[in-house]
């Protein structure tokens, strides 16, 4: 009993050092530029952003989370260390605040710039809320891939309705909530892009659902890189 | 030889089993959509391997043999069967047999950044085998219990007590699955834990803070826990308290808490009785208070409650198991620990975080002194006689 409650002791005082030295997310404000890469060639998990100036576009390193390629989920791209790090198809290593920066580099314009009320960048339809801003090309390619993937050819949406991505930008709420995502399935006032195709809720109603498609994407854990532009 | 082989058989059947029960629940909670955006179903297998290890371990050492539930009939020829045939189902009809059992065993072990999922599929079938094997061979070679000592028979606790272990047990396995499973909920409890750690006072006021007009509410919940269960530094909470809602109503807050606190620490040591109380604050500790209580008398819990070196939960489990009346211990629980709530509660809110610790520091020097010039040469005296 004496040894039982020993190694019970022993756990416990384990898994409360364990949470109180294990830091919670959090992003260094100043530092955004820490995870740009300074070519696509050093794209990775130290430095999972890179912004091609020349031809506008920003480069996002990922690896496929091989769980949703089968199992539903109304997150796209995630950062690993936010809340839900690992409920979306792909995992950033970029935290979402230094990609709200990096679109807004390459002239993306976010219905929800820093500073500003998340619920003015909606516009209210017939279905409900809808994410607004500039709209957001994506397209997503590996090592060995046959082409460039729009997204829509390697996401699926159980409605059919293509996936339209728009620029919501939300940095406040992503700062605050830490949820870490990059790009949302459905309208949302926290992803930095959003699918303006789908209102706020339509997963969690069950409207909607979303996966990788797993004849096209990778394996679990393969890397990827997906590349954001605007139409300007 | 042959006895390592048979204990360890069992040890690897009960893991087995619990590990094949536990993926069948994790896919199951996965389908719900709502939770899985919510929570890390996952770690349920870490959960009941952790529960498959405590079965033998109790079996094993306390000769509790209805805890070998791996070689019941129930478990073998319908548990088991039945979890292996929602694995299947559920998998197969996602195509996704060699994907989300490797998914789910490999991040509930914590190996993600460890191993592929096609390495982590050879490891569950080599496991399938070993488990299979193993489950057999328990089976066959049943655990005698011959050299376990009577004292530490499950059999010899109370009904209440065997109870009360088993409830303990679930509701430290359900707290660790919350814990692990839902991601703000652990950063939320890692802050709270580092703050108070740490002894950040303004940190942890934030982190009340944080909880808008529940603020209160959750200090006085972990002002419970941290009496009932976590070596927590108590202090940190009151002079938040003191900085948050202002001296007043902060000792309100702070005494109030404390008091749940020490009155559930009381009736846990009732309830579950000495031979777990000694478990819990250690034989000597407990020699040390039936000493104090011996010399005190009924005036023990409150002088033990004014001084601030002495362990508040040692007090409370250890008047659980002493002649204390509860009203006694109450009135003098909340009378010993009112100075020293009013004063954390007031510099709280008048001094600064590290003149906070320094005042601390200060008191808890000062009451060393006193409490050693008192006690000392009469516990010394005592030994040497």
């Amino acid at each position: 009993m004496k040894r039982l409650f020993i190694l019970y002791i022993s756990v416990a005082l384990l898994l409360l050092g364990l949470a109180a030295c294990s830091s919670n997310a959090e992003i260094d404000e100043d530092n955004l530029d820490a995870a740009y890469a300074s070519s696509e060639d050093e794209l990775g998990e130290e430095k999972g952003i890179y912004i091609d100036e020349e031809n506008n576009t920003v480069k996002v390193y990922a690896t496929v989370n091989g769980k949703y390629l089968s199992e539903p989920t109304r997150h796209g791209l995630n950062w690993v260390e936010g809340n839900y790090g690992d409920e979306a198809v792909f995992k950033s290593y970029a935290n979402p605040l230094s990609f709200y920066e990096a679109l807004e580099t390459i002239g993306g314009e976010p219905a929800t710039a820093k500073g500003e009320d998340s619920d003015d960048g909606f516009e209210e339809t017939e279905e409900g809320k809808v994410i607004q801003g500039d709209p957001v090309n994506v397209t997503i390619s590996w090592e060995g891939a046959e082409k460039e993937y729009d997204v829509n050819e390697v996401m699926v949406d159980s409605t059919g309705r293509e996936i339209a991505y728009r620029y919501g930008g939300n940095y406040d709420n992503a700062k605050e909530n830490m949820t870490g995502c990059f790009m949302c399935f459905d309208s949302c006032p926290v992803g930095v892009i959003s699918n303006s195709a789908q209102p706020v809720g339509t997963f969690d109603d069950g409207e909607a659902e979303f996966h990788g498609n797993p004849d096209i994407l990778p394996e679990d854990g393969e890397p990827v890189v997906v590349t954001y532009s605007f139409d300007k | 030889m042959k006895g390592i082989v048979k204990f360890g058989g069992h040890f690897l059947a009960s893991l087995f089993l619990f590990y094949v029960i536990g993926l069948a629940v994790s896919l199951l909670l996965i389908q719900n959509k709502w939770l899985d955006m919510r929570f890390d179903s996952e770690y349920f297998i870490l959960v009941m391997m952790l529960t498959g290890v405590w079965f033998y371990f109790v079996a094993l050492f306390m000769s509790a043999s209805h805890f070998i539930i791996w070689t019941r009939p129930l478990f073998m020829r319908v548990i088991l069967p039945l979890s292996a045939a929602v694995i299947i189902i559920l998998t197969a009809i996602k195509s996704s047999l060699f994907v989300m059992p490797a998914y789910v065993t490999r991040k509930g072990l914590m190996l993600d950044s460890m191993l592929t999922l096609p390495q982590m599929n050879i490891l569950i079938l080599v496991w399938v085998l070993i488990g299979l094997l193993s489950l057999y061979g328990a089976a066959r070679y049943p655990l005698d219990f011959k050299k376990s000592s009577p004292r530490m028979a499950w059999s010899s606790f109370s009904r209440s007590s065997r109870y009360g272990i088993s409830v303990f047990f679930i509701l430290s396995a359900l707290l660790l699955f919350v814990y692990l499973g839902q991601s703000e909920m652990q950063a939320s409890a890692n802050r709270a834990a580092s703050a108070l750690m740490e002894a950040d006072v303004e940190a942890f006021r934030d982190y009340l803070l944080s909880f808008g007009p529940l603020a209160a509410v959750v200090s006085g919940l972990l002002m419970i826990f941290q009496s009932v269960a976590a070596p927590l530094p108590a202090f940190v909470i009151t002079f938040a308290n003191g900085l948050l809602f202002g001296w007043f109503w902060g000792a309100v807050l702070s005494w109030t808490s404390a008091m749940a606190g020490a009155v559930l620490c009381f009736f846990i040591a009732k309830f579950f009785g000495r031979p777990l109380v000694e478990k819990m604050v250690s034989k000597r500790a407990l020699n040390w208070w039936d000493r104090f209580f011996e010399k005190y008398g009924k005036h023990s819990v409150f002088i033990a409650r004014l001084v601030p070196i002495v362990s508040f939960d040692l007090v409370s489990y250890a008047s659980g198991v002493t002649a204390i009346k509860f009203s006694h211990f109450f009135w003098a629980t909340g009378l010993g620990q009112l100075p020293a709530t009013l004063l954390y509660s007031y510099l709280g809110e008048t001094a600064s975080g590290s003149v906070q610790i320094l005042f601390f520091v200060f008191t808890v020097v000062i009451a060393i002194a006193v409490l050693g010039s008192i006690i000392g040469p009469k516990l010394l005296g005592e030994k040497k006689a």
